[in-house]
């Protein structure tokens, strides 16, 4: 019974520590919109925008355009993309950079080189297989347009 | 105490809640030979090309996909070890009996993800029914190749045809990938969802190099099948600590 007693306890304290932390803030940076357009968004449709990965609806990250899933269905397949659809996709995106630690450790640059994202391909390499990899370069410095806070 | 929501975080689950409720959107797919080596603002793959070799990654299910997997069997590989400067014919068929199927292959250096060796296709007069559209004897051949940037992908339009066959002239590099992926097409045939993939990967060693023809898939099945024994073991454990405990 005191076991309990103390585990109850301890998770209770645990939660309230971890609550009273007033420095703890999502940081929601803005990176340039223009270099986004001109070389992110491309390189988002070419290595992430599929209908089985960041097309599906089912997941917040995803980039619309051509050839690829559509933000409009009256939108035809092949047809230039939409600035909603770039504006879009730059929200996302965006978004994917918020992080408490600063964009450095954000999803958007976290994910495509960690092991655990499901975007493996065929032979068991990530969306990046390096730091040094160029479409990671890109995406690391767009990502530092917006600023690295804290 | 209640913590109250700072702005950036507001500004986040504000954008979030935006999105949740943005208007469904639409899925195509590539529907020309022509539309792939294009560039991703003209709907094309910006240099992918879906084979789902290591020079790509990626196979034709990224965008294809919830359909029942065609069944493909190739005929011809050097399984046993290919010998540098000679030339094989080699056939890629499956089983046509519902739904139209396309195919991208290519064979790469796997030192250098390049194109290794030389393919081409065959006579177009000496191929028979199953390789043109339709099966049909009259029909156009479905096949086609794509070269550029070091790689020839060897293609097989979703027409209606069965088999495709090329020529392979092996490199002298002691490993080879031979990899492809094959589609058949779902209802309805405008969409990618519903499809069937069949990605092929197989590893080709030069004769006389060591561990033959090892597979990718074999290699695959087998770290997954490791993971699964340690699961396994990690069960039986807990579950003869509980028998233990029950006893006492």
């Amino acid at each position: 019974v005191i076991g309990r007693k103390s585990c109850v306890l301890a998770v209770f304290v645990s939660a309230f520590t971890a609550c009273a932390d007033p420095t703890t803030e999502l940081v929601l940076t803005t990176p340039s919109a223009k270099q986004f357009e001109e070389q992110v968004y491309p390189l988002l449709l070419r290595d992430c925008g599929f209908p089985a990965c960041h097309g599906d609806y089912r997941r917040f990250f995803r980039v619309f355009g051509p050839g690829r899933v559509r933000y409009r269905d009256e939108t035809r397949p092949f047809a230039p993309a939409t600035a909603e659809e770039i504006q879009e996709s730059y929200g996302r995106a965006r978004s994917m950079l918020a992080n408490e630690d600063g964009v450095e450790h954000s999803p958007l640059l976290r994910k495509p080189l960690h092991a655990d994202h499901g975007g493996d391909d065929e032979w068991g390499k990530n969306v990046y297989s390096k730091e040094t990899d160029p479409g990671y370069v890109l995406l690391k410095r767009w990502a530092r347009t917006g600023g690295s806070a804290p | 105490m209640k913590r109250s929501l700072s702005r950036p975080l507001r500004a986040v689950f504000a954008l979030c809640a935006l999105l949740c409720v943005a208007p469904a959107a639409s899925v195509r797919a590539f529907s020309d030979i022509e539309r792939f080596p294009r560039s991703v603002q003209e709907g094309g793959g910006g240099g992918r090309l879906f084979t789902g070799s290591p020079a790509d990654g990626y196979a034709c299910s990224v965008c294809h996909l919830g359909g029942e997997e065609p069944s493909v069997i190739v005929y011809g590989l050097p399984i046993d070890g290919y010998v540098p400067g000679q030339t094989y014919d080699v056939e890629v068929a499956w089983n046509n009996v519902a739904g139209s199927h396309a195919l991208h292959l290519e064979i790469v250096d796997e030192a250098t993800k390049r194109g290794a060796g030389r393919v081409s296709l065959i006579d177009p007069a000496t191929i028979d029914a199953r390789g043109r559209c339709g099966s049909l004897p009259n029909e156009k051949p479905a096949d086609y190749i794509l070269e550029g940037e070091g790689r020839q992908i060897i293609g097989s339009q979703g027409c209606g045809a069965s088999s495709v066959r090329f020529r392979f002239t092996a490199p002298n590099v002691p490993e080879i990938v031979f990899a492809g992926s094959v589609v058949r097409a779902g209802e309805p045939q405008a969409s990618p969802k519903g499809d069937g993939v069949q990605n092929l990967n197989r590893v080709l060693r030069r004769a006389g190099e060591p561990n033959q023809a090892a597979s990718t898939c074999a290699l695959t099945a087998a770290r997954r099948s490791g993971a699964g024994l340690w699961c396994g073991v990690l069960l039986m454990l807990a579950l003869a600590l509980r028998l233990s405990r029950a006893r006492r």
